[in-house]
């Protein structure tokens, strides 16, 4: 999926870079060296999603952000800052933005990020009843989970483990999205709970015949087929 | 004189005793002197007129001493003398008072006892003159009546008064003292819990405690300059160091991808992880500054131990069994602190981590809650080859990795959960209870 994605970062040559890498993957990027000049880009364009930096001359990142907000601009906004403290993240997403990262952040891990928030946005708005992904389907009110019609029995980690997977299937999830929205972990454990996590899901969801519809991206993390 | 031996307290009492005491001898002396000296003039008097009446080596006439003691008697600065004439046989041949005793020659003192008129005390000077005569001057030792109820009111009222004095503005002083050090205590007490940003009170007037308060949160200002230097240098190298290393982790991700020889993917994987590990390490130095800063302190809220150990002994049960171990939550009892969830959770899983790490396939691994008094405490204790106790303070270092085993990991995993412990205001404890390591987190529960 190619994005068209709006890099507001004051220091030129880390913009640059990260259009670079945002190239990389096929996205579109325009770039806004302030946050007057981002306000003004941003009722012209028409943006799939923003890279904020946090710390800018004239107009901060999170002003902007209010700014974006109060114009009643949905577009999702990813704040890529230096600043990595629990509280400073909460004002971040209080701001309004859809996630908060930490610089320096993996390409990959970036565009992973940048596509599941174009997809949350793509979501019909309500949550309905059930949730589907090829031949599997969940129930995020009953806490149930089917395979062609099968009833799976998951123990609670792994049913929000798979509902995550199908929410987003089709792009990937990396392991620190997973222990964030998973495990509401704010660090990462040094040990592979993540991918012990998914091989028991995996098990479980062969059980009853069929391949495995999880594939993994070594290094970067698992993603569901659709 | 060597002051510094002694506590405040015994150097307040030593005072106050040496306070009392002079103020009694002090009371003492006055009384004893006053009584001497009025005792002394009184005798000089009584002894004057009984020579005036009598003068030594003169022949008496008995008639003439008669009248010259009735015309003394009626002068009216003589009002508060006793003159009795007294012949052989006790008779009174002239005066103005009665004795109910006999007197010696000499001085005496006389009181209330000796029912004299007029008199509650004195002094009585008896002379025997030439034929058989006894004459008998007494006089008032008391310039009123009752004077020593009126002295001891006087004492009383005038010692007393300082006494008062002296022991209000010492509690006063003592309070005033004691609450400022009170506060700067309580300064100190928030501070070594992590929280920088407190400062004395300073009132404003100007006293030596404005000023040493003052000079205190000087030395505070400097100390947290310096800390937020050095911590600003660590976090930039970990900002610094980290951008080249993303930077690398995505090429070596990259090549790995593309990578067309198994031995080589295999290489790649390898550095692929060790630039994992760094970035780890890198990310625990920031958490660690972050914890220590305090900062996280204000989103603090009760968490049950029990609950959140149970939890995470569930989650990390799996990834146990996978690497072979036995863990186990053997006790729990509800344990409610205030704190931050994510953080005791990094510590429960960090706790749980290292014992995975640190010990070999087969091992079991046991977790407890349990509350002390005031305190609950979490163990973590495995089977494992343990630390020895000289190299226990060691583990709990930065980068205080133990030479033995090759095990991986950043040797921060010890420092992050003894951060996590300090900020809840508890400690981390390691001890070994016959066979490998037990490590216990006593946090307080308020």
């Amino acid at each position: 999926m190619s994005l068209n994605i709006l890099i507001v970062e004051d220091d030129a040559e880390l913009a640059e870079t990260l259009a670079a890498q945002m190239a990389d993957f096929d996205h579109d990027t325009t770039i806004a060296g302030n946050g007057h000049k981002a306000l003004a880009t941003i009722v012209n364009g028409a943006f799939d999603a923003v890279i904020l930096d946090r710390v800018m001359p004239l107009m901060d990142g999170l002003t902007f952000l209010q700014h974006v907000r109060q114009a009643n601009i949905n577009v999702p906004v990813l704040i890529l800052t230096a600043f990595g403290k629990a509280s400073q993240k909460v004002e971040g997403l209080e701001a309004g933005a859809d996630d908060y990262v930490v610089k320096p952040i993996d390409p990959l891990e970036l565009n992973a990020r940048l596509h599941a928030l174009v997809r949350a946005r793509q979501w019909s708005g309500k949550e309905s009843d059930t949730m589907r992904a090829g031949d599997i389907m969940v129930s995020p009110t009953k806490f149930r989970a089917w395979r062609n019609d099968i009833a799976i029995d998951l123990p609670g980690t792994e049913f929000k483990l798979l509902l995550e997977l199908v929410r987003h299937a089709g792009s990937v999830l990396t392991r620190p999205m997973l222990l964030e929205r998973v495990w509401n972990y704010d660090f990462e454990p040094t040990t592979n709970i993540v991918d012990t996590y998914i091989k028991r899901l995996r098990k479980k969801l062969t059980e009853g015949g069929g391949d495995d519809p999880i594939s993994t991206l070594r290094g970067v993390g698992y993603m569901l087929r659709k | 004189m060597r002051l510094s031996g002694f506590s405040l307290r015994r150097l307040t009492l030593a005072f106050l005793s040496l306070l009392l005491l002079s103020t009694v001898a002090t009371g003492v002396g006055i009384y004893s002197v006053t009584v001497r000296t009025i005792r002394q003039l009184v005798d000089t008097r009584i002894r004057q007129i009984s020579v005036t009446l009598a003068p030594d080596g003169e022949p008496h006439d008995r008639a003439e001493l008669i009248r010259r003691i009735a015309e003394m008697n009626r002068q009216r600065d003589t009002g508060d003398l006793g003159i009795i004439l007294v012949a052989p046989g006790h008779r009174q041949l002239a005066g103005n008072v009665r004795l109910s005793r006999d007197l010696p020659p000499g001085l005496a003192s006389v009181d209330l006892g000796d029912n004299i008129k007029g008199l509650s005390k004195g002094r009585a000077l008896v002379r025997d003159l030439p034929d058989g005569l006894r004459l008998i001057v007494v006089a008032e030792t008391e310039p009123f009546d009752q004077y020593d109820r009126a002295r001891i009111r006087i004492y009383m009222g005038g010692f007393g008064s300082i006494l008062a004095i002296v022991l209000g503005g010492l509690i006063l002083f003592s309070r005033m003292v004691s609450r400022r050090i009170t506060a700067m205590r309580d300064t100190v007490a928030t501070i070594i819990e992590g929280d920088m940003s407190q400062r004395v009170p300073v009132t404003g007037d100007g006293s030596e405690f404005d000023l040493q308060a003052a000079a205190f949160n000087r030395m505070l200002d400097r100390i947290q300059v310096l800390m937020a230097e050095i911590s600003n240098v660590s976090n930039d190298i970990s900002h610094e160091l980290r951008t080249p290393l993303t930077r690398l982790r995505g090429r070596l991700a990259l090549l790995h991808k593309q990578a067309e020889s198994d031995g080589a993917r295999e290489g790649i994987g390898a550095a692929l992880e060790d630039a994992d590990d760094l970035l780890g390490m890198f990310t625990a130095i920031l958490r660690i500054s972050e914890i220590e800063s305090g900062e996280r302190r204000r989103g603090f809220a009760p968490v049950d131990l029990a609950e959140l150990a149970s939890e995470i002994v569930a989650m990390m049960e799996p990834v146990a069994e996978d690497s072979g171990h036995d863990l186990t939550l053997v006790n729990w009892t509800p344990a409610t602190i205030i704190g931050d969830r994510k953080l005791l959770a990094q510590l429960l899983l960090n706790l749980v981590e290292n014992a995975l790490r640190h010990t070999p396939p087969g091992t079991a691994i046991a977790a407890t809650v349990t509350r002390t008094g005031g305190h609950a405490e979490i163990t973590v204790t495995d089977t494992g080859p343990g630390i020895p106790p000289a190299q226990r303070a060691v583990a709990l270092r930065r980068f205080g990795r133990l030479g033995h085993g090759g095990a991986a990991g950043h040797g921060l995993g010890l420092a992050l959960v003894d951060a996590i412990a300090r900020l809840h205001g508890g400690e981390v404890r390691l001890d070994s209870p016959g066979q490998g390591l037990r490590i216990s987190i006593i946090l307080p529960m308020e």
